[in-house]
């Protein structure tokens, strides 16, 4: 649901990109195409939106390279 | 429980730190979900939100933001976009991004709508969360009532006047026998 939104910070409000990094920190899928399975699964017949692609890419891309800190 | 706020100028008039005004904003968007007409909408949108440059440092930016939700929302509805909303203090010189990261500022500058893009907001994704339904606005239980009462006090009149139509016929008729 969380990717399914995916409200993009604004003025004084984080978004969902926390939420979305501490998930993607628990479950720890291996690529984007793995995401795109499990959204898939939840919401049959929907794609993520680009922005919300493109989030998870780079949320990947960083949580690799950090340690689990919540 | 504080209400929820249930117009922009309510927003800008409790958005004491950008913190504070960030979820008051968000708290509206929830006032957004329960809004079914235009005219509801219209009031949410029409008061002028007070002027925040000065109150906080990204004070300008949520005086254009104000504006361009404002707008974005009247447009997408076929509303009048509210005067305040026009203001050329509503805007900024210089582009603002909600996001950082190249490829979600590349994703902003083309989707970012037009009333954003000409305020120099750039944003990936606009939360407007409006469902506006055709037919006349839902009525509150005490309206029904009252609406009620009144049709059966104008349905008993014409049902006294039918009765008086009779008993008047049957008097002729009762004459004309005798």
């Amino acid at each position: 649901m969380k990717l399914k939104a995916s409200r993009p910070p604004l003025l004084g409000y984080p978004g969902d990109e926390p939420d979305i990094r501490f998930l993607l920190h628990r479950i720890k899928p291996d690529s984007l195409e793995t995401v795109d399975e499990i959204f898939e699964r939840f919401f049959p017949g929907e794609i993520l939106h680009e922005y919300a692609r493109n989030l998870v890419v780079r949320l990947l891309s960083e949580i690799s390279k950090e340690p689990f800190t919540r | 429980m504080t209400k929820r706020p249930q117009s922009l100028a309510e927003v800008a008039q409790r958005g004491n730190d950008l913190h504070s005004f960030g979820w008051e904003f968000q708290d509206w968007l929830h006032t957004m979900r329960t809004i079914r007409s235009r005219a509801v909408l219209a009031r949410a949108l029409n008061p002028e939100p007070v002027l925040l440059k000065k109150r906080f440092p990204e004070g300008r930016v949520a005086d254009a933001w104000l504006a361009a939700y404002a707008e974005h929302a009247a447009t997408l509805v076929g509303l009048t976009v509210p005067t305040w909303a026009r203001r050329s203090n509503r805007s900024l010189s210089a582009p603002w991004f909600s996001v950082e990261a190249l490829a979600e500022r590349r994703l902003a500058l083309r989707d970012s709508p037009p009333a954003f893009k000409k305020r120099n907001l750039f944003t990936p994704k606009v939360d407007l969360p409006l469902r506006l339904r055709a037919g006349r606005p839902p009525k509150s239980a005490e309206e029904k009532h009252r609406t009620n009462a009144e049709r059966q006090r104008r349905f008993r009149a014409r049902r006294a006047f039918e009765w008086e139509l009779h008993r008047h016929a049957a008097t002729i008729a009762m004459a004309e026998k005798s």
